[in-house]
């Protein structure tokens, strides 16, 4: 029969466990982002297409978010003319 | 003298019986199994006063920054849109799996409390700390306070992303993102060019 001191110690050991299992499944070292993330000149190209057919009319320009998006946007068209397109007309 | 030895004796009793029940192993304590609307509204409870009290003398910083919630999505594309959603998305097997169902931060009526001060400072605690026993993990463990900061920045713009601008304001730009098959130093700066929009 298990005493009130077993059932604490097992209490503490579930939740403990189920912690490091939440946390070992989904933290990471923050360079493991980069390595998930990253880029090549199609999946660039993807990008750039799907930014090109985006309707700008309707963005509040006003918004912190869009700012961030366009100059997501800007980087990305940099990034590709610098390594992409270049590369392609040499190949 | 018998009223106070009724009142103790109920109070054993209580306690034998949850001793009881809980030693006995019939606590279904399964995920796909829902908590009785007492139990839930219990936990609920428990969970909302102790975000607030433990959260109350954060200090936020200014949210509201582009870079902030540029440097906040792509996090928030790693961590936590696998449970939380994108647009678009309507569930994932996590969203689906998880007991109590992570809210949805598409939603503009559930994001609305994080658009307040004090609802910022509750979002940026349970993302540091997380929630026992909930699958939310504590990132403060392993991020520091400005990426996690950026991640309520995001989630508060979250609603009013479609799909198209969620991909771009989650896409990681900073030089480890680019494969190693590019030549040549990188700028990032991001300074001169011209969109044409």
């Amino acid at each position: 029969m298990w005493t009130s001191k077993s059932v604490v110690a097992a209490a503490t050991a579930l939740v403990v466990s189920m912690s490091v299992l939440a946390q070992s499944a989904l933290a990471h070292d923050p360079k493991m982002h980069a390595k998930q993330d990253q880029m090549n000149c199609e999946k660039m190209k993807q990008h750039m297409q799907m930014m090109q057919k985006m309707d700008h009319s309707k963005m509040d320009m006003d918004d912190p978010a869009m700012q961030a998006m366009m100059t997501n946007m800007s980087k990305m068209k940099q990034m590709y003319q610098q390594h992409c397109v270049s590369s392609d007309s040499d190949s | 003298m018998k009223f106070l030895l009724g009142a103790l004796f109920t109070v054993f009793v209580i306690i034998t019986g949850i001793f009881i029940v809980v030693t006995r192993g019939v606590i279904n304590i399964g995920a796909d199994q829902a908590h009785s609307p007492l139990v839930y509204d219990f936990l609920e409870t428990a969970r909302t006063r102790s975000m607030a009290n433990a959260s109350q003398h954060i200090l936020v910083p200014n949210l509201k920054s582009a870079e902030m919630i540029s440097s906040g999505g792509a996090d928030y594309k790693d961590m936590c849109a696998a449970c939380h959603l994108s647009p678009g998305v309507a569930h994932t097997d996590l969203s689906r799996g998880l007991y109590p169902a992570p809210p949805n931060f598409t939603k503009a009526d559930i994001v609305k409390r994080y658009q307040k001060e004090s609802g910022a400072r509750q979002a940026f605690w349970v993302i540091k700390h997380g929630i026992m026993a909930s699958g939310m993990p504590a990132w403060g463990a392993t991020h520091n306070d400005d990426r996690m900061w950026a991640m309520v920045a995001f989630i508060r713009s979250l609603p009013d992303l479609n799909e198209k601008q969620y991909t771009v304001l989650t896409t990681r730009l900073d030089d480890d993102m680019l494969d190693m098959s590019f030549d040549g130093e990188m700028n990032m700066s991001g300074d001169g060019v011209d969109m044409q929009h």
